[in-house]
């Protein structure tokens, strides 16, 4: 098919981008705010912040949030260990949950519904915090970054999406037309299906490392030895000592941790964030339209 | 011959080896491990870095493996240890709750006193000679002894929670006096809201009355005692004694909702800041040290302010009384004030008991015990007389003992940048609590204030610097609120729940706190109709309120 | 069915699973996970049946049957905590379902490249703020007495309402300050869906005549609807599961009989008060709504759409 080139846009077009131009801006800039909130705040003081006074530019500007920051150990050691089980745990998942979606995306396999079902009603039961760490305790993974890595990599939830994409996107003919040439299945997913499925892969990809640069649940059940504990962890530290979701009952001690925790707290967030936010972009050529598809239809 | 030598020889080894085991057994250190809560502020990576863990090992012979919670998350932690592998003790007061206690009582080596005395004397003997009651205190309904308590046994500065403070320089611009009952703090009130009381030229960017709902100290329920209703958020504290020392109700008395009233209008003429139910803390320490607020109820100013002569301003003062009724606060039993009752545990995996009495009897030690809280003597705080003076470094045991094991933070100058980075270097040289800020003149620098081994004599804040941190609170305890007789007698129940007793008060009570904190929030926020008022009282019979006030009245007699 | 027949499927089946045997070692590893760390720790479940405590252990605590769940069903909460969880989740699905879909459409649509890579680059940012952060800036910025936005609004001569505090306004913020936090988060899968569309079909609109938004409509839409119905069922099969960070930042004394979820009644009643049992039985209480949900609704999706989960 050859392609045309459309070079006369209609005038209802040109409303239609406009109208969309708008819209999005709006958008961009709705959910733009946060971000430069933060920003500003970490290298403002306190005071301003709380107080309310921050609108859009920085007050008492200060950058010893950063450097009271960069001073803490836990800092840098969360900040490896989350470096650490991210990457690792996302080429793990990767591994075990992009061939998974695949097999179970075949319609001709025999049981797929029913293995589909037993993984999916994981979704909705399990045993909780008490078995869970019974069992892992018994496996001796406890206090183990191994644990960290692979706990939380394979979800089912990305599993079914992985499963959905392959089913619309890599048509059956498709497959036919490969077994009749003899190409066997491992052969037909390395060649073929991996290189269309580019774009879930980027997803599956970054929905896997940001839930690991983000967990702090897993550490903070499973393992008591600092050195193994994650960035997020240490900033919730920070984030909760004062929301008086504890109510410390020790007055004394919380007037020198709020002032402190006050003036580092939007820096480490700052920091904790800027590399995951920064991995989208590098996914995005990920999302090309898939090249292949119109050349099966004829 | 060659045998008899070779014989001998061979004996001579062996007997060598016997000896050099025997020498080497004793000498082992007994392996414990410890679990403990470990401070957000703390610098070390572990608490075996810690100069006082080191000379405590050092000194009992053991080796401390040490499994540190993290504070404010501290329940999953908790959880997941029960449920796996025990560690031998428990140093952690503040999350050993009475109910962890009861509900599993095998996992735990219980003491007797005999025990207790043998191998803690120290302990023992302190508390003989300076706490009335303390076996009781320690022991749970079943006659066992399962932990030995920590923390301050008497503290001048928990006999309350929050107390009010005012303004003074503000009065003093606008020539007003302290107010003493309730009409005269609403129109102090007014005053500040319609003048420039803050001296900033802007008469309009005062707020009168503060407070934060999400904070208990600083909680508008607090200001109940003025009608004589002493009730505490934080310890779900909605009841009242009478005369007799009977619990009765507080939340459904015409004297409760007379105070509903009340701040209902002072809500209206927009005298108090009605957003302090939804701010957060921040919000409200930002307001404090913008010089914006007025009067607030609160722990104490500068625990809110870091200008000290910002703080300074405020006093505090008796709560306003109000005509027809007396002026009780909520008040902790001077006895157990800030104590935690199972600061040190002694678990079923425990091999060697001895050994971890051993380890609390070392640590009970007055001076060790303190400096196990505050850090090294004579560095960081020393043993005071009745002047106030530090004893010194000749002070022997009898002087020591003569002052009552009274002691005084040091507090080092702040004020200018080299200042702090030379204080924050002494902490970092010793490997204590990180800090950052203007002023610190802390009580505490090494995070067990909590778990401090031993109860310990009132600090002595009799010094004329009302900057150093908690005085102007404990000159307001003692010089303003104690005088004034307003301290409810009756409070801070030493009775230890039994475990069914507590789930069925559990149950029983499952939402009732929200419908008593609802109303009075929606009712100062809305005002308080008849309706309302009667549709509240249905609420609270449905939500089990007589219960609730009977269950306490049986607590405090020991009637459980 | 002929008992030959019946045979002849059953070796054909057999055959054909010996075919896929490479499929099935594809699977094998997450099925291997799913096994050990999902179905092991399941018979914990029974923990919501008995009197759990430690010392007893998981199996040796006492039996109770369904006291907990009696308590819970008679307890005076029950309406309301259902009632206040379903309702701020439905909410939450309504106003939250369409605006990914919105926004990742007209993502794909705009001409420029550059301008599509920076906005779908900005408007996934606020997903990782967390929530405590959130309604931290949102507590500043609507601030009665001191945030800008009161600011603002006073100036234009109104007067600004207490949104943050009072319950009528807390459905309302909670669930469009989720949408704005979330929309360009969730708009990524509908991103990564529409790029597997044949550009071949926009291309022969054109011809056609068909206008942009005509062709967004007919092709576009269609063209990422499984993955929308995908999602659909799989946020209804989590109807009851609403987070526990959000509401509890936001829950004041004065929005408790809007705000009081069934997530902060187990955190408050379960862990806080060490009543395992309790929150444990809750918890599958719970679960059992999410998952009647989810088969209905897989199976209403399937008769309408023929997209299901299995």
């Amino acid at each position: 098919m050859k392609r045309m080139n459309m070079k006369r846009v209609s005038a209802g077009d040109h409303l239609t981008n406009l109208l969309f131009y708008v819209l999005l801006g709006v958008f961009v800039v709705l959910c733009f705010y946060p971000i430069w909130y933060v920003l500003v705040a970490s290298i403002s003081d306190p005071t301003y912040v709380n107080s309310g006074a921050l609108i859009t530019l920085p007050r008492g500007v200060h950058f010893t949030a950063y450097k009271y920051a960069f001073d803490q150990p836990q800092l840098w050691i969360g900040y490896g260990n989350t470096l650490c089980y991210t990457f690792f745990g996302t080429l793990f998942g990767l591994c075990v949950c992009i061939p998974c979606g695949y097999a179970l995306s075949r319609r001709d396999l025999p049981f797929r519904g029913i293995i589909m079902g037993i993984l999916v009603f994981t979704m909705y039961f399990s045993g909780g915090l008490i078995p869970t760490y019974v069992v892992i305790n018994t496996l001796n993974l406890v206090n183990t970054r191994i644990l960290l890595i692979i706990l939380g990599s394979v979800s089912v939830y990305n599993i079914v999406l992985i499963r959905t994409f392959c089913q619309s996107s890599i048509p059956e003919e498709l497959r036919e037309a490969a077994s009749i040439d003899g190409c066997s299945n491992t052969r037909f997913f390395f060649s073929i299906v991996l290189p269309l499925s580019k774009a879930i892969l980027a997803v599956i990809a970054l929905y896997i490392a940001v839930h690991h640069w983000n967990s702090y649940y897993n550490a903070l059940v499973y393992t008591t030895d600092t050195r193994l504990q994650p960035l997020q962890l240490y900033l919730r530290q920070l984030l909760l000592i004062n929301t008086g979701a504890e109510d410390l009952g020790d007055p004394d001690a919380l007037k020198e941790m709020q002032q402190m925790i006050a003036s580092i707290r939007y820096a480490v967030i700052v920091l904790s964030s800027l590399p995951i936010m920064c991995l989208y972009p590098f996914l995005q050529k990920y999302f090309v339209q898939g090249v292949m598809i119109g050349s099966i239809k004829s | 011959m060659t045998k008899r030598i070779l014989t001998l020889a061979l004996c001579l080894i062996l007997a060598l080896c016997a000896l050099t085991a025997a020498a080497l057994a004793d000498e082992e250190p007994v392996e414990l491990t410890i679990c403990t809560v470990r401070r957000t502020t703390d610098i070390t990576s572990s608490y075996s870095e810690k100069h006082w863990v080191q000379a405590l090992e050092k000194a009992c012979n053991v080796k401390i493996k040490w499994i540190e919670l993290l504070e404010g998350q501290t329940d999953e932690q908790l959880t997941a240890l029960l449920a796996g592998d025990l560690p031998d003790i428990f140093w952690a007061g503040k999350i050993m709750k009475d109910s962890i206690i009861s509900q599993n009582t095998s996992l735990w080596r219980p003491l007797t006193e005999e025990e207790i005395r043998t191998y803690v004397p120290n302990l023992a003997n302190f508390l003989d000679e300076n706490v009335d009651d303390w076996l009781n205190f320690i022991t749970y309904p079943d006659g066992n002894i399962y932990g030995l308590a920590g923390g301050k046994m008497h503290s001048t500065m928990h006999t309350t929670q929050g107390i009010p403070y005012i303004n003074t320089q503000w009065l003093e611009r606008l020539g007003l006096e302290k107010p003493t009952t309730m009409e005269e703090l609403k129109q102090v009130l007014i005053a500040f809201r319609d003048q420039d009381a803050n001296g900033n030229g802007d008469p309009n960017d005062e707020i009168p009355f503060d407070f934060c709902d999400s904070f208990n100290k600083t909680q508008l329920i607090n200001c109940a005692a003025s009608w004589g209703l002493p009730m505490y958020n934080g310890g779900n504290v909605f009841y009242d004694f009478d005369d007799a020392g009977n619990v009765v109700g507080a939340v459904n008395t015409d004297a409760y909702r007379s105070f509903l009233e009340f701040f209902y209008e002072l809500g209206q003429e927009k005298l108090i800041n009605l957003e302090g139910f939804s701010q957060s803390y921040d919000q409200f320490t930002a307001n404090c040290n913008a010089d914006r607020v007025g009067f607030f109820w609160g722990w104490g100013p500068c625990n809110y302010i870091t200008d000290s002569d910002l703080f300074l301003q405020f006093e505090a003062m008796v709560p306003p009384t109000v005509e027809g009724y007396p002026v009780k606060m909520y008040t902790a039993n001077l006895d157990f004030a800030n104590a935690f009752r199972n600061d040190f545990v002694i678990t079923r995996a425990c091999k060697n008991w001895e050994k971890a009495l051993e380890v609390w009897n070392y640590a009970s030690e007055p001076t060790t015990a303190l400096e196990i809280c505050n850090g090294e003597r004579f560095l960081f705080w020393d043993y005071v007389d009745a002047d106030g003076n530090f004893l010194g470094e000749d002070a022997t045991e009898e002087d020591i003992k003569a002052c009552g094991y009274r002691y005084l933070v040091k507090s080092y100058d702040t004020s200018t940048p080299e200042a702090l980075a030379a204080y924050n270097q002494l902490l970092t040289d010793w490997n204590y609590d990180w800090l950052v800020g203007k002023t610190f003149t802390g009580s505490n620098t090494t995070g067990l204030v909590d778990g401090a081994p031993l109860m310990l004599e009132a600090e002595n804040y009799e010094t004329d610097d009302l900057t150093v941190w908690g005085v102007q609170r404990y000159v307001g305890i003692t010089d303003v609120l104690e005088p004034a007789n307003v301290f409810c007698p009756y409070y801070m129940n030493k009775n230890i729940v039994p475990a069914e007793a507590q789930e069925e008060f559990d149950f029983m009570t499952d939402g009732l706190y929200e419908v008593i904190r609802g109303f009075c929030a929606t009712s100062v926020m809305n005002g308080v109709t008849d309706e309302s008022w009667s549709s509240y009282l249905n609420d609270l019979t449905t939500y089990n309120y007589d219960f609730y006030v009977d269950f306490y009245n049986r607590l405090f007699h020991n009637e459980l | 069915m002929q008992p030959s027949v019946k045979r002849k499927h059953r070796q054909q089946t057999i055959r054909r699973m010996i075919d896929n045997r490479a499929l099935y070692l594809m699977i094998l590893p997450a099925f291997l996970y799913i096994l050990i760390f999902h179905y092991w720790p399941m018979y914990g479940v029974q923990i919501a049946f008995r009197n759990f405590n430690f010392a007893d252990g998981i199996t040796g605590s006492k039996w109770v049957g369904m006291k907990w769940f009696n308590y819970f069903f008679h307890s005076n909460n029950f309406s309301t905590l259902v009632r206040n969880t379903l309702i701020l989740s439905f909410y939450d699905l309504l106003a939250g379902f369409p605006v990914p879909i919105l926004l990742a459409l007209i993502m794909n649509a705009v001409p420029s490249r550059r301008f599509r890579k920076v906005s779908q680059t900005i408007t996934y940012l606020p997903h990782f703020i967390s929530v405590i952060v959130l309604v931290g800036m949102m507590n500043s910025m609507f601030s009665v007495n001191s945030g800008w936005v009161s600011t603002i609004v006073r100036a234009l001569g109104g007067t600004p309402t207490y949104i943050m505090g009072e319950a009528k306004y807390f459905r309302h913020v909670y669930v469009w300050s989720g949408v704005w936090q979330q929309m360009g988060w969730n708009s990524i899968i509908y991103l990564a869906a529409l790029t597997s569309i044949d550009p071949g079909l926009h291309e022969a609109a054109m011809i056609d005549g068909a206008g942009k938004l005509r062709r967004i409509i007919s092709i576009d839409l269609p063209g990422i609807l499984p993955t929308m119905s995908i999602m659909l069922i799989l946020r209804f099969g989590s109807i009851m599961s609403l987070g526990f960070d959000k509401v509890y930042s936001m829950q004041n004394a004065l929005n408790y009989s809007v705000s009081e979820v069934l997530s902060t009644h187990i955190y408050k009643m379960g862990i806080q008060s060490t009543k395992y049992s309790y929150s444990a039985a809750v918890s599958l209480f719970n679960n059992v709504i999410n998952f009647i949900m989810l088969v209905t609704v897989n199976r209403i999706s399937g008769k309408l759409s023929g997209n299901s989960l299995w």
